[in-house]
């Protein structure tokens, strides 16, 4: 019994995992419905700062600044914004702007909708450091902050800060649903299965030509793919990089390929526990990954060699002055001298071999090939490595106590078009999701100052100090910036990859 | 004295097969100590510029997706596979024996009470329980050889505290008894020796499960380290390119079966040779 039951769940396991999609509801789309696969669940009815994006990415609710293809700040729910003292931010809205509940939004409504944001969000209020807000006429908002802040324009393309009806919350004030401004109106959640938008025909921009769109959550990244060559979905997000390149070849699909924000890195932990804790392994480590073998060897060429934190691509964040490279002979003296030999072949102190523990999680689809090709490049150059794969909760868990060595994950780094959003959160050493352990008060000093400055030589070059230190002190390892892919069949029309990689920007699509 | 004999006789029998048995698994596990030794590559070197060739000459099943030589981690994985399972297997059968045993000579509440408690963990899914122990003790190969047989157990308590009881009654037994022998003599001294048919073929399948089931929690990523040479875990490394390089898959895939295959035809075996017909096969 036992033994048919556990082979049994193995089985269905196996044939969920890979041929799951394939069972339902076939070419259930119409022409005015998209049906995308996702690999994460769209998830409505929570407002968590991870999940809250999928209410920018869908455009269910809109931001006061929007980025263009330049990642460029441009009017979203505001149409100007402009400095009236060196605290204060002036915001005209846009007129004639109804909620998908039929309210107005006013400055009144977009206060109420901050205020909330705030305090539902503990990492709101450091991006947005807001000290008061003022509706000074129906159209008008003003935000001061606590010090000059010449970020919050581009704070406020953060997937965080979309502009929630009231009714999007109980009397509480706890978030029930998002009732938003943009072309798209929450219809339906399924848990674990999908989440439903419709059209707003209200909506105050040019009105979308799809009716309908429904994110279906497909967690295995075969069944993903499969279920577009099913013909069951008509568009699909995280590919598999050896399915990218069937489908490239496919003329009933098209897939769409492009250089976005997001870097895939392994992060140090600098903290006591670690032999990381001394710089000088840090940087050896750097010295010693190929990035363009995990590049080719791990995603099939699908993304582009990190030796540097910022992709080169985007030119609004100053570079630091020297980028990592291979460069074995220098890591040798970096760990000769931190009282590392090299004995037959392996890097040992005391008779014991630098041994790293590296973790990460398999939600995320490359997140496997990645952590296992830099585990085994290590491994070719003398440092023994223990690989541990989690839940991404699983992996945060043993990160936050200190447990690893280094932890590999992907993080959206010029998402605002500011360099401050990431190198704040993460690594500002009073950063609630810095949980590196590193801290550089130098570096802290650059990040702080950096957002007070408006665009010109003194914020170039605060950043590229930032960039600097970042770079010698070596809290991460660049491994990968990210190639976005997506594939859809070739009757969907008029899709353009955002380069933010967090925003769908469905109203131009038909099919 | 007729049924005395008679009771000689089928343990000389059973000795017989015992010797064949033994030397049968020694063989076994001797050829998979070896097999390692026949692979032409170190199965953990990564070539990058190697990835995913055909099969060749140099590598007879071609390389996986991280350029290393497929046919040399299947054997050794073989080992690693074979190793793991025997653990199980010896680790349960031992714990499981001496509480059937007991349980089945002392009786009464003792008896009762381990028995509910065995029913108790058989009603658990065994993989829901595999993941629990595993989750708890942290990943890795002993949690999972830890869990399996924290799972398993409980089949060799039921089946030795029934075959316990069977025997108890029979006369060579109360010969035993009537001529003052101890309860743990009798036990080891006359039960054992005629039980030990039915927990040979017993353990034959238990290994076929314990393979199957190793297997699966690699799959699931709860078993040994990425990049190890296992079966389980090579299917679910190799399950992206599942639609361009099928090998990958089914080489481990096939493997497994045919491994799990040849012992339950063992255990088959065994059972014909023991006539072993009412045992309490709880799996």
């Amino acid at each position: 019994m036992i033994k048919r039951t556990l082979l049994g769940v193995a089985i269905a396991a196996l044939a969920l995992g890979t041929f799951g999609a394939t069972s339902q509801d076939a070419k259930a789309s119409d022409d005015n419905t998209l049906i995308i696969g996702t690999m994460w669940e769209s998830q409505p009815l929570a407002m968590k700062p991870r999940r809250s994006r999928f209410f920018n990415e869908s455009e269910i609710l809109d931001t006061l600044v929007k980025l263009d293809y330049d990642l460029k700040p441009i009017p979203g729910l505001a149409t100007s914004w402009e400095r009236v003292s060196p605290t204060v931010w002036r915001f005209n809205l846009r007129e004639n702007v109804v909620f998908h509940d039929g309210t107005k939004l006013d400055a009144e409504a977009v206060k109420f909708s901050l205020e909330r944001v705030v305090a539902l969000l503990p990492y709101a209020a450091d991006l947005l450091n807001i000290k008061s807000m003022t509706a000074v006429s129906p159209l008008v908002l003003e935000i001061e902050n606590t010090e000059p802040y010449a970020a919050l324009p581009n704070q406020l393309t953060d997937a965080i800060t979309v502009v929630y009806a009231k009714s999007s919350f109980d009397e509480a004030g706890e978030f029930v649903k998002p009732v938003g401004t943009g072309p798209w109106k929450f219809e339906e959640y399924r848990k674990q299965d999908r989440t439903i938008v419709t059209r707003f025909d209200g909506y105050w921009g040019e009105k979308p030509a799809l009716e309908k769109i429904v994110y279906r959550y497909i967690p295995d990244h075969n069944s993903r793919t499969l279920a577009l060559e099913a013909g069951e979905i008509d568009f699909v997000t995280n590919m598999l990089p050896s399915d990218v390149k069937r489908l490239s070849k496919d003329a009933d699909f098209k897939v769409y390929e492009q250089p976005t924000s997001g870097l895939y890195y392994g992060a140090f932990n600098a903290g006591d526990k670690s032999p990381l804790s001394d710089v000088r392994i840090r940087r050896a480590v750097n010295a010693l990954v190929d990035r363009n073998l995990i590049v080719e060897g791990a995603l099939d060429g699908i993304g582009e060699p990190a030796w540097e934190f910022f992709a080169p691509e985007f030119d609004w964040a100053p570079q630091a002055d020297s980028k990592y490279s291979l460069n074995p002979e220098r890591a040798a003296s970096l760990l000769t001298d931190a009282g590392y030999e090299k004995t037959d072949g392996k890097w040992t102190k005391d008779g014991e071999q630098l041994t790293l523990r590296i973790l990460s999680y398999t939600s995320r689809t490359e997140m496997p090939m990645i952590t296992e090709a830099m585990a085994a490049l290590l491994n070719q150059q003398g440092i023994a490595t223990d690989v541990q794969m989690y839940t991404w909760g699983g992996m945060l868990d043993l990160v936050k106590r200190g447990e690893y060595d280094i932890s590999v994950v992907f993080w959206t780094p010029e998402m605002t078009g500011h360099p401050d959003l990431h190198l704040k959160s993460q690594f500002h050493s009073k950063a609630g999701l810095n949980y590196q352990f590193w801290e550089n008060t130098e570096f802290d000093a650059a990040v702080d100052t950096g957002r007070t400055l408006d665009a010109g030589t003194e914020k170039d070059a605060t950043y590229k100090k930032a960039m600097n230190i970042l770079h010698d002190d070596a809290p991460i390892i660049p491994l990968v910036h990210k190639v976005f892919v997506v594939a859809a069949t070739k009757d969907v029309k008029g899709y353009r990859i955002h380069p933010s990689g967090f925003f769908f920007d469905f109203k131009n699509v038909s099919k | 004295m007729q049924k005395m004999s008679f009771t000689r006789g089928k343990l000389l029998g059973t000795s017989h097969h015992w010797r064949g048995y033994a030397t049968f698994m020694i063989a076994v596990i001797l050829a998979v100590l070896i097999l390692p030794f026949f692979a032409p590559h170190d199965p953990h070197t990564v070539q990058f510029l190697y990835r995913l060739k055909p099969p060749s000459f140099d590598y007879p099943l071609g390389t996986d997706a991280m350029g290393r030589c497929v046919l040399s981690r299947l054997l050794y994985g073989a080992r690693l596979t074979t190793a793991s399972a025997m653990a199980v297997v010896v680790c349960a059968s031992l714990i499981g024996s001496l509480i059937g045993a007991i349980a089945g000579m002392v009786g009464g509440v003792l008896d009762r009470a381990m028995m509910r408690f065995c029913e108790g963990m058989s009603v658990f899914p065994a993989l829901a329980i595999c993941m629990i122990i595993a989750g708890t003790l942290g990943l890795g190969l002993k949690a999972v050889i830890i869990a399996l047989m924290c799972v398993h157990w409980t089949d060799y308590a039921r089946v030795v505290r029934n075959a316990v009881i069977v025997e108890r009654s029979k006369p060579y037994v109360m010969a035993a008894v009537a001529l003052g022998a101890r309860r743990h003599r009798i036990a080891v001294r006359h039960i054992l020796p005629n039980i030990i048919g039915p927990l040979l073929t017993l353990s034959a399948y238990s290994m076929s499960w314990a393979i199957l089931a190793f297997a699966g929690l690699s799959f699931l990523g709860l078993g040994v380290e990425p990049g190890t040479p296992e079966w389980g875990l090579m299917i679910a490394e190799s399950r992206n390119y599942l639609r361009d390089y099928p090998r990958l898959v089914l080489a481990p895939g096939l493997t497994i079966a045919a491994f799990v295959v040849a012992v339950n035809l063992l255990g088959d075996m065994l059972g014909d040779r023991f006539r072993v017909r009412q045992i309490n096969y709880l799996h």
